[in-house]
């Protein structure tokens, strides 16, 4: 036992790795203080510090453009150690402390219990990075999310293929986890609308690694499209192996975003990973307003790494909450959450407004992109106004790949 | 036969035997100081219920590991069973949260007596290791049979009926709960320390071999310890339910959730009182300490800490308390 | 009477070895028996068949009258059946009080009536004065009396006593003997093994003893004493008695050559007043003895008497506690047991103690790790496959695989891996069958023939008398006889020593 307590021990040193809160700005006026909870230290402490660089940026932006109506704005960043009852810790001392809305959390396992107590506190909560639909469906009058929901990152995918015309049958491989679920059904949903038989439709359980009885199966199935959802290392793990075991589609499909939307995908698959279509939430090359300039900024910030669309879609949450605080006509929670209400606003992430559709409540509707990997890179292809490549299509098989 | 035999209330005899009322007054000082809490700290009530709640729960898988000698990590078991059951009777059935965690004991019994009858005739590290398959398996289970469990997307309780006209919500009510299960766990526990079964069950965890040469039937015993234990879990796990408003299998079943109770047990010394207490305020108020002191480097910390605990008090921290009385 | 104990058949196999063999054995109410026979016989073996401790192989088990054979041991110990372990297993965490207190409920379910109990038995045993340390701080004597105070808490009819007197000083051995009686004499059965003969041979009323698994005598302490048989199976076979001189078994050696060097090579081992001690059990007092070099000297005496002791004390192993330990020139007492193996001192330890998960080679090979030796790795590898040829055949197979003599054979080969001037060999025969066991004497012979000096510890009295050109015999601790092996062979007080007449 003694051993084993050491061992855990070493993994707690491990995983706690380095970080600090971001700062206050310098402006006149009494600063106005907001929480915001995120995971710098433990099992999602790398997404957490991108969400830390764009709540950062955007504070300095904010402040630097006069504040909110003259007062500086601070962001308490707390850290939730990536478990769920720091946070409800946190988010009771962000309370009783006064602060009207909290920007938060990152993974969905901790945003989850987070919703659920925000909402009966009565003082809303801005979500801008977790992606399980049931953040906000049925949601709550007090949740706000500014990420997409599942639906549609599987959206724009049916598009292509009525585009494309010769796309007939659909497998489904996801995790076995809350958002592969959310994936899945959104393809079931979708496929049957758009008339595209699923001939093969299965979930894996996370920390399975050898993936090639079920590829052979889905091989036999002959599907023209697989879309997959899983997260980071099982995507690259994926790929790897539908090369192994020769499985050849007209479309790998990447239709859950996350692990096969990041940079180190690109880097661990090497050329196994060409030609996938994955959904994103962004891409730096896409033509929103200053979003090339804010991702240099981000990766300038970063000391030079790679930041993912989290930090982006951190920076456009912080953006909002400064625009609501700036309408609000009381500071209070219930005035904050009125302003939030009537967001229409013009981000370097896209156009963010919070609507009730399809069951999902205070959801931002934004579509997300398709990118494809081409040479290496991400090059983003659809919808075809904000796209700078074309799709390569259909995948070659890879006997014709050198 | 030669001299007369000492009376029961012969110093020496006294001094060997646990004392018993004395112990059960610690108990009740104890709780009766924490029943303060939430007056003195009332801007940290989410903490306080988290570690009273843990420390129950820590104290309920001591009944087994520290009083029986048996190593459980798969404790989240039935941390999960409680939760679950408590929360699908309301949300599927209507059923009131309190008779749900009464039939999340029942389950948590029925689980247990099945997992003891069959592990229990190992000896050695078989039961640890086995444990921790039982709670995987239970994980995987729970995930995959989605229309009983919701699956991997979870479960979520958007509102409860009152108990007894408290809002169960409430984190003042939930740390009263958390207290009163705390109180049930050290009582138990406090029991087990001068009982007839407590004694059987210490025998077992000393040596087994002994333990049979005395009439003590092993099996029979830790089964029983078991269902004790799971059954308390069980309460707690409900009451977690209920604290978290929203839980998936990933979370209640987790290894990290079962490796946390038997580590505050360890840290604050098993098979004792109060180390479960003890290693809970320190696990959780520390974490939350050092959280706010150290921002970034909590975890880093947090496990040094553990180390030099390891390291300079392996007995646990509620064992230094009573070495630096004695010196 | 009524009997308490009945076995008919009993027997226990561990994977081919008959560990207990059809005994028939039967005990009237209060009587004290005793079970004796030498290390291996079976006695804890058979206590663990009666007390439950272990599943019978065949046979069956009656317990005043009703068969017990398959019950658990806690059932046995609800029915009456107290037990002490020879490997002492309190419950260490626990005070004295409360080790008692655990049985004492068996009999009084109420707490109040169970504590009077358990103060009754410690006081009785004289442990009052620790009734609230925790039983892990006791001294070994104490632990064997918690041994007896926690059977005695069932209020056993039958009590069944593993060696609860070897080890304890002369005046705590009174006391413990003195409480047996008084036990009996509250009306419980005693069956109790024990390796001290005059305890033993003054308590019970009758003695069982049993050798290789078997019943081989029964009678009063006195009839079994001079049974030829008995002595015999203490003292060993006479079937070596040919064994002597062979030179057919180490080819390439000249038998002749090296015999005749043996007044010249090596230093002389020499003890002086060595004490020795585990923790706070004195094990040897004032033990002297010299080993010349070139001589085969027998260590010989009872179970626990110190012989084993003694060579570990040379090897330094243990710390002397007083006295000299002198090889040559040199202090061993006074050197780590690393320098005392350099000096070329090397011990095959009882029960041979193998790598069994590496081959026969690797095993030989560990046996010569020092700078020393290194170097002379294959010249020594060659003289021990010279000398076992079996082993060089056997060389790539996993040491678990040999039988028990092959695996006798590779701990002296190992021995002789380290180019030893004196070589000390503890119990090589035993557990071997009688075939076997001469061939290992033959070896003995063989390496002394060699120039190497040999100090040997054997419980086979006769074979090791046999070849031994002197011998020492040793009784509790103490040297009490010193001689040329055969004159001892005759001795009356070599008789004494073992059988404690």
């Amino acid at each position: 036992m003694k051993q084993m307590i050491m061992a855990l021990a070493l993994v707690f040193l491990v995983l706690g790795t380095a970080g600090g809160t971001s700062g206050a700005a310098p402006a006149s006026g009494e600063p106005i203080r907001i929480g915001a909870i995120s995971s710098l230290t433990g099992s999602f402490a790398t997404f957490g510090s991108m969400e830390r660089a764009g709540y950062a940026l955007a504070v300095d932006d904010i402040n630097t453009a006069g504040g909110l109506n003259g007062r500086p704005l601070v962001i308490d960043l707390q850290d939730d150690t990536s478990s769920a009852n720091t946070a409800l810790t946190v988010a009771e001392q962000f309370i009783n402390s006064g602060v009207p809305l909290i920007l938060g959390a990152y993974s969905s396992s901790v945003t989850k219990p987070l919703a659920v107590y925000m909402a009966r506190q009565r003082v809303p909560l801005l979500n801008s990075n977790s992606a399980d639909d049931s953040i906000t469906k049925p949601g709550s009058d007090y949740v706000f999310r500014v990420g997409q929901n599942t639906d549609a990152y599987v959206k724009p995918f049916f598009a292509l293929f009525k585009q494309l015309g010769t796309i007939k049958t659909i497998a489904i491989l996801v995790s076995n986890n809350a958002l592969g679920h959310s994936v899945e059904n959104s393809l079931l949903t979708q496929a049957k609308d758009g008339g595209y038989p699923v001939v093969f439709d299965q979930a894996y359980d996370e920390g399975l690694t050898d993936f090639r009885p079920v590829l052979n199966r889905i091989k036999d199935t002959g599907a023209d499209v697989l879309a997959m959802s899983s997260y980071e290392a099982d995507a690259v793990a994926l790929m790897r192996q539908i090369k192994e075991v020769n499985l050849n589609a007209k479309i790998f499909a990447g239709a859950g975003a996350t692990g096969f939307a990041i940079p180190s995908f690109l880097k661990g698959g090497g050329d196994t990973v060409e030609y996938v279509i994955t959904s994103a939430a962004w891409s730096p090359d896409v033509h929103y307003p200053k979003a090339h300039e804010l991702f240099a900024r981000l990766k300038a910030f970063m000391g030079g790494a790679e930041p993912s669309y989290h930090a982006i879609r951190a920076y456009a949450g912080a953006t909002v909450a400064a625009d609501a605080l700036r309408r609000a006509a009381t500071l209070s929670p219930e005035g904050i959450r009125a302003a939030l209400q009537t967001t229409s606003l013009t981000t370097p992430f896209g156009t963010v407004e919070f609507k009730d559709f399809s069951g999902f409540h205070n959801q931002n509707p934004l579509p997300s992109i398709l990118m494809q990997v081409q040479h290496r890179a991400y090059v983003t292809v659809w919808p075809l106004d904000v796209a700078v490549g074309k799709v390569i299509y259909p995948t070659p098989v890879w006997t014709a790949r050198k | 036969m030669p001299q007369t035999p000492l009376s029961v209330s012969h110093p020496a005899v006294r001094r060997g035997v646990n004392a018993g009322p004395w112990s059960l007054g610690w108990v009740l000082v104890v709780l009766a100081v924490l029943a303060f809490y939430p007056v003195v700290f009332r801007n940290f009530l989410t903490l306080g219920v988290t570690i009273v709640l843990f420390a129950g729960m820590a104290t309920a898988w001591d009944v087994l590991g520290g009083w029986t000698g048996q190593l459980s990590l798969g404790h989240a078991v039935f941390v999960g069973i409680g939760a679950y059951t408590m929360a699908l009777l309301v949300l599927r059935a209507g059923v009131a949260p309190w008779w749900g965690a009464m039939a999340g004991v029942g389950a948590s019994v029925v689980v247990a007596a099945m997992w003891g009858a069959v592990t229990f005739r190992l000896r050695g590290p078989y039961f640890a290791l086995a444990s921790i398959a039982v709670a995987e398996m239970t994980r995987i289970v729970a995930n995959n049979w989605a229309s009983l469990t919701g699956g991997a997307e979870g479960v979520s309780l958007p509102s409860l009926p009152r108990f007894l006209g408290l809002d169960l919500f409430s984190r003042r009510v939930e740390f009263y709960i958390a207290l009163v299960l705390l109180g049930l766990a050290v009582v138990a526990a406090s029991w087990l320390q001068r009982s007839r079964f407590g004694y059987h069950l210490q025998a077992i965890r000393e040596d087994e071999d002994a333990a049979m040469a005395v009439g003590i039937n092993p099996t029979r015993d830790k089964v029983l310890a078991f269902l004790a234990s799971a059954a308390l879990t069980s309460l707690g796990g409900s009451l977690y339910g209920i604290f978290l408003g929203f839980f998936e299998p990933r979370g209640m079943f987790s290894l990290d959730l079962s490796v946390q109770l038997a580590l505050m047990a360890y840290i604050g010394g098993v098979g004792t009182l109060f180390g479960p207490l003890v290693g809970a305020g320190l696990l959780v108020g520390g974490s939350e300490v050092l959280r706010i002191y150290f921002p970034g480097k909590s975890l880093f910390v947090y496990g040094l800490l553990i180390i030099l605990v390891v390291l300079f008090a392996p007995d646990g921290l509620g064992t230094v308390v009573r070495r630096v009385r004695r010196v | 009477m009524s009997e308490v104990l009945r076995t008919e058949q009993l027997r226990k196999l561990f994977g081919g070895l008959v560990a207990v063999n059809d005994v028939e054995f039967a005990v009237e109410e209060g009587e004290i028996v005793g079970l004796i026979g030498p290390n291996g016989a079976g006695k804890t073996t058979f206590f663990n068949l009666v007390s439950g401790a272990m599943r019978v192989s065949s046979g069956r088990i009656f317990f005043q009258g009703r068969e017990i054979t398959h019950a658990p041991a806690y059932q046995r110990a609800e029915l009456g059946i107290g037990r002490t372990f020879q490997i002492m297993k309190p419950f260490p965490r626990l005070t004295v009080m409360e080790n008692l207190l655990v049985g004492a409920y068996l009999r009084h379910p109420n707490r109040h009536a169970a504590v009077r109990w358990a103060a009754e038995v410690i006081e009785m045993m004289g442990l009052a004065e620790f009734a609230s340390a925790s039983a892990r701080s006791l001294t070994t004597a104490g632990r064997k009396r918690l041994e007896v105070a926690r059977a005695l808490t069932l209020s056993p009819t039958l009590l069944l006593l593993d060696e609860v007197v070897a080890g304890l000083n002369p005046v705590e051995a009174e006391g413990t003997v003195e409480l047996i009686r008084r036990i009996r004499d509250r009306g419980a059965t005693i069956i109790m093994v024990e390796h001290v003969m005059r305890v033993i041979m003054g308590l019970s009323d009758r003695i069982v003893v049993l050798a290789n698994g078997s019943n081989i005598a029964e009678g009063t302490p006195q009839q079994v004493a001079t049974n030829p048989d008995v002595i015999t199976a203490y003292l060993g076979t006479h079937e070596g008695r040919d064994a002597r001189p062979q030179a057919t078994w180490s080819p390439g050696t000249p038998a002749g050559e090296n015999h005749s060097a043996r007044d010249d090579t090596g230093p002389t081992l020499a003890l002086r007043r060595v004490q020795a001690a585990y923790g706070d059990v004195q094990v040897l007092w004032d033990v002297s003895l010299e080993v010349r070099p070139g001589e085969l000297v027998a260590l010989i005496g009872a179970n626990g008497a110190g012989k084993t002791t003694t060579l570990r004390t040379v090897a330094r192993l243990l710390r002397v506690r007083d006295g000299e330990v002198q090889f040559g020139t040199n202090r061993l007492d006074q050197m780590s047991s690393h320098d005392v193996v350099n000096l070329g001192v090397a011990m095959v330890p009882e029960g041979r103690q193998l790598f069994n998960q590496m081959t026969v080679e690797e095993n030989l090979l560990t046996g010569s790790s020092l700078a020393r030796t290194r170097t002379l790795r294959r010249t020594n590898l060659d003289r021990v496959y010279t000398l076992f040829p079996l082993l060089r055949e056997r060389r790539r197979q996993e040491a678990s695989t040999l039988s028990g003599g092959e695996q006798q054979m590779l701990a002296i080969g190992r021995g002789l891996m380290s180019a030893p001037r004196l070589l000390m060999l503890d119990e090589p025969s035993l557990g071997l069958a009688p075939t076997i066991v001469e061939e290992v004497f033959r070896v003995v012979q063989d390496i002394r023939r060699e120039g190497i000096t040999v100090l040997l510890v054997e419980q086979n009295v006769q074979q090791a008398l046999r070849i031994a050109d002197r011998a020492y015999v040793i009784e509790s601790g103490r040297i009490v006889l010193e001689g040329p092996g055969p004159e001892l062979l005759q001795s009356a007080e070599v008789r004494r020593a073992y059988l404690g007449i």
